[in-house]
């Protein structure tokens, strides 16, 4: 609804914060992305450059990096992601990507993310991952923590009931693993998902569906080699 | 209108996506909070996301209900009818308390003694909902409309409105004053007329008096969407019917109104008989964020330290220390913060750092400790985390080094009761000193707008251009600073000279700064700020501290870092500056200050009393009082009130105001520590008015402390 009018006041305000330089991190960065997001929005602007493809992101991945490999994709955002283990501590096994954006794993359950928004600050899962790792159903209960928009807590409770569906075989770039597909159904409050891990034999999730939150949603994450 | 352009390319996190929400949250409603209000079953106040003609939460016309809106939530609205323009800002002070401020122009309204075509009026607002809805009883609220200003739109009312399923809410009240003027049945004691004046003081005598009449009116919510509305209205509107405004026919209003995705609404009505009117809303809630918990990068992760032998052979070797240091400072620095100093002995180190990013305090704890544990031999037990501010130690977090790596997957609490939070008074003893850190030289070129408002002649005027800010930071504690603005446009010059009230002339005469000069100098400053002692801290500007006036400014703050409580004094001599010489000074000095009493009264409220000699030489006091949100959003009100007369001081009895204060990181979903603050205060006179020196203490000093770090404490891990 901006009038031609209208859009060249928004562009000159903008053009003028764009302006904006200096040392000072405080005074001028904040003005930038303010300006640039509101040049783009009128179509205007630096684009962002558009994302490598899903195989190419596999390729470069496993030129760069030894070991273990897993691939992120979030498809209510368009995203995919190489991701590779950076640090272990207290059982939890933290996954970047190249622009450090941060998943936590519990053998293989995500229990923390960082940097996507609304993330999951913690999580306990070990009732579930007992059920799930074993491959046999059961009942557990989850405890999920995230942040509220002015920074306070918001603990989510639910209960959550583990199946096990049939034996699936995964097959992804290097990986493939005969597993046995496990479902989680989960509720508790306003909170309700589903996710479903793929287990194989020694135990292991290869590839699963997560649920990260209110803005993540559901994450897949399928490991790249074996 | 930003819908179309949100598909972009692969992002973890859409940014332009994030700053479009958040700038349409500026504008307009959290459709997430709409939802919330729309599933959850109204157990306590009785809340809508509709608002009136006036700007308050309603689910009628013209008229009021006893709703509220979701707590915290913030609405600008506009409305037009019969030559009216409302524009209301209202804000969900508490659960059960609605307040407004609302400015009003009436073309062709006949005022004595008033020559311009429009009649300019302000008005403030208080609604208060005295009793929850039950499964028969209705929701009551009692509310008063213009109850400080001239009382063109005084009224006050009693009002009932019950929901009757999902769909329909039915409203009854009784009103006085305006809302007593049509068909009144009773009258309670006579009301003083005569309501034109200076206003700006509470119209007690008035509340509740003189006839009385009742209004009500029905609510259908179609769908989420749409909602109609229709109501028996108790204004007679006789001024504006007297002046020709428009004919009033009959008593009922109709209307229909549309809410759109991010919560903004517009309502069509047909008024008394075909008068047609309109009105269109925007709301954001400070409670909700575009990106809670923000969209920063991850953070370093603890690197925990293995079963070896914890060998202290390191601290004797300069070679070790120095590397250490260098990838301390690296580590501090990925996190865009700065390293000032620091003291590493075999068992503990101590980071003194400088903020320049998170908004949060608790955030920098967190990573700048997780990043400690990364560079640190493995005999260091004890990290500390020393803030500063102007190179001044606020505060000091001492954290153990096992329990990072023990907890760094535990709820944040946990760190939270094993944290020791000192005074930093003593914090930069023994520290070495980062060779890059002092003296620097911070700068921005930046856009600038400066706005005044209620001129009658033309309701805004702004000034508008580019301002070259440069700090010197000499060495810790000392900074020189200066700003130059150069207008590019603007029409504040035209302000016509305040008419004479027999005080000096402070602020009144504040068009006369802008008036022929482009180029200015609003600063220009040596600031010196210091520690006296425990929970004491200090600062001392001197030089043209601001566009009106030059001279020097002392302050002392009292405020220990795990109290609510802070005391402060503030001691000035200034002289006038010249209106058209950046260095020159007028023939008028004077000797200012004020007492200041600093108070967190916890569930987010805050309350600051400054009692003192004001520019003007009047002496008197400034109540302020705020909600605060951890985020760093606030919204608060102030009023001051010197021993000059009310009609000394001219139109608004006493200066009085709302302010708020927008964290930008809120809006761009990334930490910054910049804000964007703006108020709403009367006209500019000059009783009641205070030196603007920057880099007053509490603000700098609070966030460091115990009570600031507690309401973000979740960030931690963040």
């Amino acid at each position: 609804m901006i009038t031609k009018y209208g859009v060249w006041v928004v562009v000159a305000a903008a053009g003028l914060m764009l302006a904006s330089c200096g040392n000072s991190p405080t005074r001028t960065d904040a003005n930038k992305k303010l300006a640039v997001g509101v040049l783009q929005s009128v179509g205007l602007g630096p684009k962002a450059p558009p994302a490598p493809s899903e195989a190419q992101q596999i390729a470069g991945a496993m030129v760069e990096k030894t070991g273990d490999l897993r691939m992120v994709r979030i498809p209510q955002r368009d995203v995919a992601a190489a991701i590779y283990p950076v640090q272990r501590n207290q059982g939890v096994r933290l996954w970047a990507s190249a622009d450090q954006r941060g998943f936590y794993f519990r053998d293989g359950m995500l229990v923390a993310t960082r940097g996507l928004g609304g993330d999951l600050m913690q999580a306990e899962v070990r009732q579930s991952l007992a059920h799930v790792t074993s491959r046999r159903s059961g009942r557990a209960l989850r405890v999920h923590r995230y942040l509220t928009g002015d920074n306070q807590p918001d603990l989510r409770r639910v209960n959550c009931r583990i199946t096990p569906m049939g034996q699936e075989a995964v097959r992804y770039a290097a990986m493939s693993a005969q597993t046995v597909k496990m479902r989680e159904t989960c509720e508790g409050g306003e909170t309700r998902f589903e996710n479903v891990y793929w287990v194989s034999a020694s135990g292991k999730i290869v590839r699963s569906v997560q649920w990260q939150g209110d803005m993540g949603g559901m994450i897949e994450f399928i490991d790249i080699r074996n | 209108m930003f819908a179309q352009r949100r598909a972009i390319a692969a992002k973890w996190l859409p940014e332009v996506e994030t700053l479009l929400s958040g700038l349409s949250k500026l504008l307009s409603g959290t459709c997430a909070l709409v939802l919330c209000t729309a599933a959850v079953p109204q157990a306590e106040t009785l809340t809508t996301t509709s608002f009136n003609m006036y700007g308050l939460p309603s689910g009628l016309i013209d008229m009021p209900t006893a709703e509220m809106a979701p707590d915290a939530q913030f609405t600008s609205t506009i409305s037009h009818f019969a030559d009216s323009t409302r524009v209301t800002l209202s804000f969900q002070i508490a659960p059960r308390l609605t307040g407004s401020f609302r400015y009003s122009a009436v073309e062709g309204l006949q005022i004595p003694g008033y020559t311009l075509s429009s009649y300019y009026d302000r008005s403030f607002d208080l609604r208060y909902q005295f009793l929850d809805e039950g499964t028969y009883r209705p929701a009551m609220a009692v509310g008063l409309r213009d109850f400080i200003g001239t009382g063109l739109y005084g009224s006050e009312y009693l009002v009932a409105t019950k929901s009757l399923g999902d769909k329909w809410r039915v409203t009854g009240g009784v009103g006085w004053g305006r809302l007593g003027s049509a068909n009144s049945f009773a009258s309670s004691g006579t009301r003083p007329t005569g309501y034109l004046g200076t206003g700006g003081l509470p119209s007690l005598d008035k509340f509740f008096r003189g006839d009385m009449a009742a209004f009500g009116g029905v609510t259908y919510q179609h769908s989420d969407k749409l909602r109609l509305k229709m109501e028996y209205s108790s204004d007679a509107y006789t001024q504006e019917v007297g002046d020709g405004l428009f004919t009033r026919d009959g008593a009922l209003n109709f209307g229909a109104e549309y809410q759109f995705a991010q919560g903004a609404q517009l309502g069509l009505y047909a008024m008394h008989g075909g008068n047609l009117a309109a009105m269109v809303s925007f709301s954001t809630n400070p409670k909700t964020a575009p990106v809670p918990g923000s969209a920063d990068v991850a953070p370093l992760a603890v690197l925990p330290r293995g079963k070896s032998a914890r060998d202290l052979g390191w601290s004797t070797q300069p070679q070790a220390v120095g590397q250490t240091v260098a990838n301390l400072k690296t580590l501090v620095e990925f996190e865009g913060l700065t390293l000032e100093s620091y003291k590493l002995t075999g068992t503990s180190v101590r980071l003194v750092v400088r903020n320049p990013r998170f908004e949060a305090g608790a955030q920098l704890l967190g990573r700048v400790a997780r990043g400690a544990t990364r560079a640190l031999p493995a005999s260091v037990e004890t990290i500390t985390v020393v803030q500063t501010s102007h190179g001044v130690p606020l505060s000091s977090a001492s954290f153990k080094r096992s329990d990072l790596e023990r907890y760094e997957y535990a709820p944040a609490e946990v760190m939270y009761d094993r944290m020791v939070l000192t005074d930093g008074a003593d914090a930069l003893e023994g520290t070495v000193a980062m060779t890059d850190a002092y003296p620097r030289f911070e700068w921005a070129l930046t856009p600038y707008v400066s706005m005044s408002m209620f001129d009658p002649q033309s309701p805004v005027r702004a000034d508008g251009g580019l301002k070259l800010s440069g700090d010197w930071h000499i060495a810790p504690g000392w900074v020189a600073s200066g700003d130059i603005t150069a207008k590019l446009a603007g029409n504040r010059d035209e302000l016509r000279p305040a008419t004479s009230t027999g005080l000096p002339l402070v602020r009144s005469d504040f068009a006369e700064y802008s008036r022929g000069q482009d180029v200015a100098m609003p600063n220009l400053s040596l600031a010196y700020y210091g520690r006296l002692g425990e929970d004491l801290y200090s600062r001392v500007t001197t030089g043209y501290l601001e566009r009106g006036f030059a001279g020097v400014s002392g302050e002392v703050l009292w405020k220990p870092v795990g109290s609510r409580l802070a005391l402060g004094g503030e001691v000035n001599y200034v002289a006038k500056r010249a209106y058209d010489d950046a260095f020159g000074l007028q023939d008028y000095e004077v000797a200012t200050g004020h007492g200041s009493v600093y108070y967190d009264m916890g569930e987010g409220y805050h309350v600051q009393v400054d009692a003192g000699r004001y520019l003007a030489g009047d002496w008197g006091a400034t109540v302020a009082i705020d909600r605060e949100f951890a985020n760093g959003w606030s919204i608060g009100a102030y009023a001051t009130k010197t021993n000059i007369s009310a009609a000394q001081f001219g139109e608004g009895s006493f200066d009085k105001g709302i302010r708020f204060t927008m964290p930008l990181a809120w809006a761009l979903g990334t930490s910054t520590r910049a804000k964007t603050s703006a108020s709403v205060a009367s006209l500019t006179r000059d009783g009641g008015a205070r030196l603007r020196v920057q880099g007053r203490l509490y603000e700098q000093v609070r966030d460091a402390h115990e009570p600031e770090l507690a309401k973000s404490w979740g960030k931690f891990w963040r």
